[in-house]
């Protein structure tokens, strides 16, 4: 814990100016529509500002923890609707993915992502997209390294075995949009 | 290999946000600063939500003012916005694909180069100004899938303005919703919520608004050998269709360049001539299709591409993404409207 005192405007600035991109960045990987993510960011931060005295030096890993349980949030807030649909249930193909040969194999592995456990999902993406280490992971998920560490194989293990395993017959998707 | 490097290697291709272009907040530090206090003052939730709404609102003007336009922007994947979930009543639109003329086709080659044979000049060939102007409208860019493969996805019509020195200026405007078959519709009308629950429904129209400079280099391929370069002619026909969309989105095409451009299409193997068709702002034009090469494990998918002309300019109206198999549906659209120069961003 730091005094608020020690933490003012210009340290809040800093810490805005560095960490906005990737925590928008976050909620691109999670929310349908890139002003979500935009929102999200504003609203994390709006957190750091009221919470100041307890951010770490290192400061990312916490600011995800703050945007896992502010998506959380907003999911539960607004379960009637699909305008802020997790990640889980959506299809995102990455703009930069213009080939259709190469869109299909991204689709597979959300979908292959989407049919593991929450827990699973969120330590892989942390991993995987977010690029933290495991300890830095297991800040953001809010359990001991250790924890996060086994997470990671068991969901790492459950992941590629989704991929080689067909999905339950729900219809066959088509590829989806790109552009 | 190590279990972190493995989920690296696994996920990173899929990420959703890895080459994503995050332009600066519309809101300063100092906005959400403002924002915290509020909120800490402002009891209870719905009251704390409305503030936010007026805060992004009031946050963006200041940050014009203090910035310039160049502040204001809006989150960008490269350089392609993504719009919210549509929050609207469910009336929209079945999309029927495009009906053709010769619906089993033939080779296009020799299609293609009579129509590049006998291409006369467009509007946008005899237009001057400062700025180049594209109007379309599009569809499936941004779709929302529910987990049993039902999609919905908002008709986008955008006008865009380029400097010749990559300044750009965009509006954007969410026309409804609309669904690539009955199921579908079906699907998302019993769960879409009403519009005034979404603060964003409610909010005003934006207007042109400068965004950042695309990175694209806008200068136009010089001939047709290096146009064949920028078209990847070593890729299968249906990247060549996409290679020709973003040509179309990327320049104004000048008549010597999209007859070119049909030629080069001419002698690439895979695409076929449907003729005659009505694209969906109700032109006339002439189609050619390349389907995709499934890629290994989605056997059961057959997808397509199409590309609608103008019979007689060569400008290219239309784009369309086909699902063929299992089921013939659109999954993506885009009407290239109007391209020229213009003198006015308005």
């Amino acid at each position: 814990m730091k005094p608020v005192s020690e933490r003012g405007e210009d340290w809040f600035t800093k810490l805005y100016a560095a960490r906005y991109p990737d925590i928008v960045r976050y909620g691109m990987r999670r929310l349908p529509d890139a002003d979500s993510a935009a929102e999200l960011a504003q609203d994390v931060f709006v957190v750091v500002w009221r919470r100041r005295g307890e951010v770490p030096e290192r400061a990312l890993p916490w600011l995800y923890a703050v945007a896992r349980h502010v998506v959380a949030n907003r999911w539960r807030s607004r379960r009637g609707g699909p305008s802020l649909l997790t990640l889980a249930e959506a299809d995102h193909v990455p703009a930069r993915i213009v080939e259709p040969d190469a869109v299909a194999p991204v689709l597979d592995l959300h979908r292959a992502l989407r049919r593991l456990p929450e827990f699973d999902q969120e330590i892989l993406r942390l991993v995987g997209w977010e690029d933290l280490s495991v300890a830095d992971a297991a800040v953001a998920l809010g359990c001991t390294r250790s924890a996060a560490a086994v997470r990671l194989h068991r969901a790492r293990r459950r992941l590629r075995s989704a991929l080689t395993t067909p999905a339950p017959a729900r219809g066959v998707r088509p590829a989806s949009t790109h552009v | 290999m190590h279990t972190k490097q493995q989920v690296r290697e696994l996920m990173g291709p899929a990420d959703p946000a890895r080459d994503a272009v995050v332009p600066p907040s519309p809101l300063t530090a100092h906005d959400l600063i403002l924002r915290a206090e509020d909120a800490t003052a402002t009891p209870g939730g719905p009251a704390r939500r409305a503030a936010s709404r007026r805060n992004v609102l009031v946050g963006a003007a200041a940050a014009l003012t203090v910035l310039g336009p160049a502040g204001v922007a809006q989150v960008l994947r490269n350089g392609a916005s993504t719009g919210t979930a549509p929050a609207h009543p469910v009336t929209g639109t079945v999309l029927e694909p495009v009906a053709y003329e010769v619906p089993a086709g033939e080779p296009a080659g020799p299609y293609l180069r009579a129509l590049a044979a006998r291409l006369v000049d467009a509007p946008q060939d005899a237009s001057g100004g400062r700025y180049s102007y594209w109007h379309t409208k599009s569809w499936g860019g941004s779709a929302t899938m529910s987990p049993e493969g039902h999609m919905m996805s908002d008709v986008r019509e955008r006008r865009e303005f380029v400097a010749d020195d990559g300044r750009r200026w965009q509006e954007d405007k969410p026309l409804g919703v609309e669904f690539p078959d009955t199921a579908s519709r079906e699907y998302w009308s019993t769960r879409l919520r009403s519009p005034s629950a979404d603060p964003s429904a409610t909010r005003p129209p934006q207007g042109i608004r400068e965004i950042p400079p695309d990175p694209v280099d806008r200068r136009l391929p010089a001939d047709r050998a290096e146009l064949a370069r920028w078209l990847r002619t070593d890729r299968p026909a249906g990247e060549l269709v996409m290679r020709t969309y973003q040509l179309y989105s990327s320049y104004l095409v000048p008549r010597r360049t999209r007859a070119d451009l049909l030629t080069i299409l001419a002698e690439k193997p895979g695409f076929v001539w449907h003729g005659k068709v009505v694209d969906r702002a109700g032109r006339r034009g002439v189609a050619v299709t390349a389907d995709l090469v499934p890629p290994p494990g989605e056997r059961l998918q057959r997808a397509q591409m199409l590309l609608v002309f103008d019979p007689s300019t060569g400008e290219l109206l239309a784009y369309e993404y086909l699902e063929t198999a299992p089921n013939r549906r659109v999954l993506h659209y885009l009407l290239m409207l109007e391209a020229r120069r213009t003198d006015t961003v308005n």
